[in-house]
């Protein structure tokens, strides 16, 4: 091996497997664009479909986080009796933010909302309460039954039947679309798998010969390895310049036309754009692994 | 070292309690009808099978224990002959050769001082820019040993090389094999040209159904009658 470095030799080696990559990606070109296409139409839908429930993730943490509990105070309870119980619910787990409204707070509130001369003359009916917000609302029952328990505390509300809803509501959206984008994936590997597989059965005959040489077999993997990252790294690269571009421009309509809904923000789409091109790799390399199988087993 | 002394049945037909042993540096023929186990005990040899009782072993080493990962380097130690050829067609004499020693990661230098010695040694240093569809069958098969033989290999393994040539062409493999011989390679040959056999005069083993029924020195084709 006389003294070439091992490394300058790997180099060498590596080069050769990516000329070898792309010589058959251009002699099969027209397989090779099919699947860069396949690929880019199965990440693009594959992406819509992450970008809505991420999305809908997002919109929906920020209901969650407006479900509050309200906890009415006995008339009774003196201030002392006050600052105790709001000591005792910041305590509590899972708590985010604890409010106190006195009576005159919650009077001055009321009025706004029914119209000052409907209570003129009659004695303050409301009660002092505290407002509480919790970090998320699976724990909303929990927290509420606890303070409902607290000495000087009268009655707890909280929207019951929404949290448990919303609950539900994330809980299949979430599972749903793990199921659809595992589909979708699948989808991807096979159709790179069948492109690879072109490849590999017009050079089985090499692949055969080399095995009785005596190469290894990743020696025989690396270019069909390589071969398939590339079909899925450029399928990947289409299929995110196409939903950034879409994105943008949603982002912006939903902007100026429904001002209340807040979308995940462009700079946490690119966190995403990464992670695609890394899968748009993974599958190719996965694809390409399984059709090679077979023809090493020699 | 090089000794290769087995012991196995195969299952229903292919193989049944093989015992050979083979030095280096001897010449060996394989003889027996077609399904009689030549090419069962060739495969057993680059280990394209394994086994189902026994052991193999080569250069002291027990090649039916290798792990997947070490059957690559068992086969650099041996050149492997076929009946049909094998030859890339879309490279030419040069490249098909050069490819044996790029595969087992030879470097450049030692491929472009390599290659063209053994084509001069099987005779085909004039044809090394031509493609395989260019060349004679016998050509072709020269070709093959001499990639077979491009990574100095201890034992050549030819699984009826002469099987798709004629008799004239058949020879010349043979001589160009006994020569390799000569040189300190050891040769193992599954044949069934009976002919080239019984000329050479070297030590044949033969096969009927599975069992090994003669192990002759400068032995004939088939007993006397």
């Amino acid at each position: 091996m006389k003294k070439e470095g091992c490394i300058a030799m790997k180099l060498r080696i590596f080069r050769n497997f990516f000329r070898e990559a792309f010589t058959s990606l251009i002699r099969n070109r027209w397989m090779s664009v099919a699947s860069i296409g396949a690929v880019a139409s199965v990440l693009i839908i594959f992406g819509s479909l992450l970008l809505i429930s991420v999305n809908f993730n997002y919109i929906l943490k920020d209901v969650e986080s407006q479900v509050e509990i309200t906890a009415y105070l006995l008339d009774t309870a003196d201030q002392a009796t006050i600052t105790l119980i709001n000591r005792q619910i910041i305590g509590f787990e899972g708590v985010r933010e604890v409010k106190f409204i006195s009576k005159e707070e919650a009077l001055e509130e009321f009025k706004q909302q029914v119209g000052p001369e409907l209570l003129e003359g009659i004695p303050n009916p409301l009660p002092n309460s505290f407002r509480i917000k919790v970090h998320s609302p699976e724990v909303v029952v929990e927290v509420a039954q606890r303070i409902e328990k607290l000495q000087g505390v009268e009655q707890v509300e909280y929207g019951k039947g929404i949290v448990e809803r919303l609950i539900k509501i994330v809980y299949w959206i979430r599972l749903i679309g793990i199921i659809v984008m595992a589909v979708f994936a699948a989808i991807s590997v096979f159709i790179i798998s069948n492109t690879i597989r072109l490849t590999v059965f017009a050079r089985r005959r090499e692949i055969n010969i080399m095995k009785y040489i005596g190469a290894t077999d990743w020696y025989v993997r690396w270019p069909f390895l390589l071969e398939g990252m590339f079909l899925g790294l450029v399928g990947s690269s289409i299929a995110v310049g196409i939903l950034a571009v879409a994105y943008k421009y949603l982002c912006r309509a939903v902007q100026i036309n429904l001002p209340m809904i807040s979308l995940v923000p462009m700079e946490e789409f690119n966190i995403y754009a990464l992670g695609f091109l890394l899968i748009g790799m993974i599958i190719g390399a996965l694809g390409s692994s399984f059709s090679i199988k077979r023809f090493l087993r020699v | 070292m090089y000794g290769v002394s087995k012991v196995y049945p195969g299952g229903t037909y292919a193989l049944q309690d093989i015992n050979v042993k083979i030095s280096r540096g001897e010449f060996v023929f394989i003889v027996g009808a077609s399904g009689a186990g030549k090419s069962t005990f060739i495969k057993l040899m680059f280990r394209e099978e394994i086994p189902t009782r026994g052991q193999i072993f080569f250069n002291g080493k027990n090649i039916t224990r290798l792990k997947p990962r070490e059957v690559p380097f068992l086969r650099r130690r041996m050149g492997i002959v076929f009946q049909d050829f094998r030859l890339l067609p879309e490279k030419t004499v040069y490249e098909n050769v050069a490819f044996a020693m790029e595969v087992v990661e030879a470097s450049p230098r030692d491929i472009k001082k390599r290659v063209p010695q053994v084509l001069e040694s099987v005779g085909l240093a004039h044809k090394a820019n031509s493609k395989p569809s260019e060349l004679s069958g016998g050509e072709q098969q020269r070709v093959a040993l001499a990639r077979a033989l491009v990574n100095t290999p201890d034992v050549l393994i030819a699984d009826e090389p002469t099987g798709n040539l004629d008799p004239d062409t058949s020879w010349e493999i043979m001589e160009l094999l006994s020569e390799f011989n000569k040189k300190g390679t050891t040769v193992v040959v599954a044949t069934h040209a009976r002919e080239l056999v019984d000329s050479m005069k070297k030590r044949v083993l033969q096969l009927d159904k599975g069992r090994l029924v003669r192990d002759e020195e400068r032995g004939l084709y088939s007993h006397e009658a």
